[in-house]
C-alpha cells in the first residue's frame, strides 16, 4: 500500500496531504507514501537529482521549491504518464480551472491557477515534470496554455506569439540562472509546446473546448 | 539616415521600460502566490526587471553605456537562439528561430555606425 521512497538530498516538506513521513535524516528524507494520496516533497538544496519511483511518478525533484511533484501513479485507469488520461490529482484540478473558466473566463481562470502566479492549481500539471497531457486536440502543456491563455484572448494570434516566444526565453534565462535542468532552451523545439501554442491562437480557445465534457468523463470518471 | 538611429534607440528605450513593467507585475503576482499559496520562487524576474528598467532609461537618454548593454544582451540572445536552433529545433521551426535570432542582432548595426552620436 505504501510505496517508499527516499531523497538523497535534504528536502522540505511544502504540503502534505496523507503522506506519512517515515523518519527524518539529516541528508536523507524517506517518506511512506499512500498510493491514493497528494503527496508533494521539495528538496532545499540545489542540487540536481533526479529519483524516480518505479511507476515513474517524482517525489524528490532537484531544485528549491520550483519543482514539485505529484508523488502518485494515477488510480483511474488513465496512464497519466504519456498515455491518454490524466491521474486524480490532474482531474480534480482541472475540474477547479474549469468551474473557474465558466464563471470567471479563460483569461482569469488562467491567472487564478497559473504556477507561481496564481493558487498553482495547474501544479499537476507541472511540465517540469510531468509529460503533456494527450488531450482530443493532441498532446498539452498545460502549464504553457494557461500562462500563455493568461496573456487575453488572441484576435491575431500576435500577442500569444509574442507571450510565447518571450515567456519561453525568460523561463529559459531563469533556468540557466538557477541552474535548473532544462529539456529544450528555445520555443517552437518541442512539439507538445507547438501544438499547445497553436491551441491558444484561436480566439475561442477555452480550456471547456480542450478537456470537453466528454474527455472528462472518459478519463476522470471513477 | 544616421539622424533616425538616436531616435530608433530612444524608442527601443520605452519599449524595454514597457517590458520592464510587465516583468515586474509578474513579480509581485509571483511574490503574491509564494506568500499566499508556496509558489515557486521567480526572483530573477525583479533582477531582469531591474536592469531592463535601468537600461531602458538609459537608451531614453541615449547614453552610451545603455547602448552597449542593450546590444551586448540581444547579441548574445540573437546568437544563442541561432546556434541553438540548428541544435535542437526541428526543421522547419529553425527558421523561425533563426529568424527571431537575426531580429536580435540586428539593433547592433546602427549602434556601431553611429556610437559617436550618443552620450
Amino acid at each position: 500500500m505504501f510505496g517508499r521512497a527516499t531523497c538523497a538530498i535534504r528536502c522540505r516538506v511544502v504540503t502534505v496531504r496523507g503522506l506519512e513521513v517515515v523518519s527524518r535524516q539529516e541528508g536523507v528524507l524517506r517518506a511512506g507514501v499512500d498510493q491514493a494520496s497528494h503527496v508533494v516533497v521539495v528538496p532545499t538544496l540545489a542540487h540536481r537529482t533526479h529519483r524516480m519511483r518505479k511507476d515513474g511518478a517524482q517525489l524528490c525533484d532537484w531544485k528549491g521549491n520550483q519543482n514539485r511533484s505529484v508523488g502518485h501513479p494515477p488510480s483511474n485507469g488513465g496512464t497519466g504518464i504519456g498515455g491518454r488520461g490524466m491521474n486524480d490529482a490532474q482531474c480534480q484540478a482541472m475540474n477547479i480551472v474549469l468551474n473557474r473558466e465558466k464563471r470567471y473566463g479563460t483569461t482569469a481562470a488562467a491567472w487564478m491557477s497559473a504556477i507561481g502566479f496564481g493558487d498553482g492549481t495547474i501544479q499537476p500539471f507541472n511540465s517540469s515534470n510531468t509529460p503533456p497531457t494527450n488531450t482530443p486536440v493532441g498532446p498539452i502543456k498545460v502549464d504553457w496554455y494557461t500562462n500563455i491563455q493568461g496573456t487575453g484572448p488572441s484576435l491575431t494570434g500576435g500577442g500569444n506569439f509574442l507571450a510565447y516566444t518571450a515567456g519561453k526565453l525568460i523561463w529559459t534565462g531563469l533556468r540557466l540562472a538557477t541552474g535548473a535542468p532544462i529539456t529544450n532552451y528555445l520555443p517552437f523545439t518541442d512539439s507538445a509546446e507547438r501544438n499547445t501554442f497553436a491551441q491558444t491562437l484561436s480566439p475561442f480557445s477555452h480550456y471547456s473546448n480542450i478537456f470537453t465534457p466528454k474527455f472528462m468523463k472518459e478519463n476522470c470518471a471513477k | 539616415m544616421t539622424s533616425a538611429h538616436p531616435t530608433l534607440f530612444r524608442g527601443l528605450g520605452y519599449i524595454l521600460l514597457a517590458f520592464a513593467a510587465v516583468l515586474f507585475l509578474l513579480f509581485l503576482a509571483n511574490v503574491r502566490s509564494r506568500l499566499l499559496y508556496h509558489g515557486p520562487n521567480y526572483s530573477p524576474l525583479l533582477w531582469l526587471s531591474m536592469y531592463s528598467g535601468a537600461v531602458g532609461v538609459g537608451l531614453v537618454y541615449l547614453r552610451k553605456w545603455a547602448v552597449a548593454l542593450f546590444v551586448i544582451s540581444t547579441v548574445t540572445i540573437g546568437v544563442f537562439m541561432i546556434v541553438r536552433s540548428m541544435i535542437e529545433t526541428p526543421f522547419p521551426w529553425t527558421l523561425v528561430n533563426i529568424a527571431m535570432g537575426i531580429l536580435f542582432c540586428l539593433p547592433s548595426i546602427p549602434a556601431v555606425r553611429c556610437w559617436s552620436q550618443f552620450r
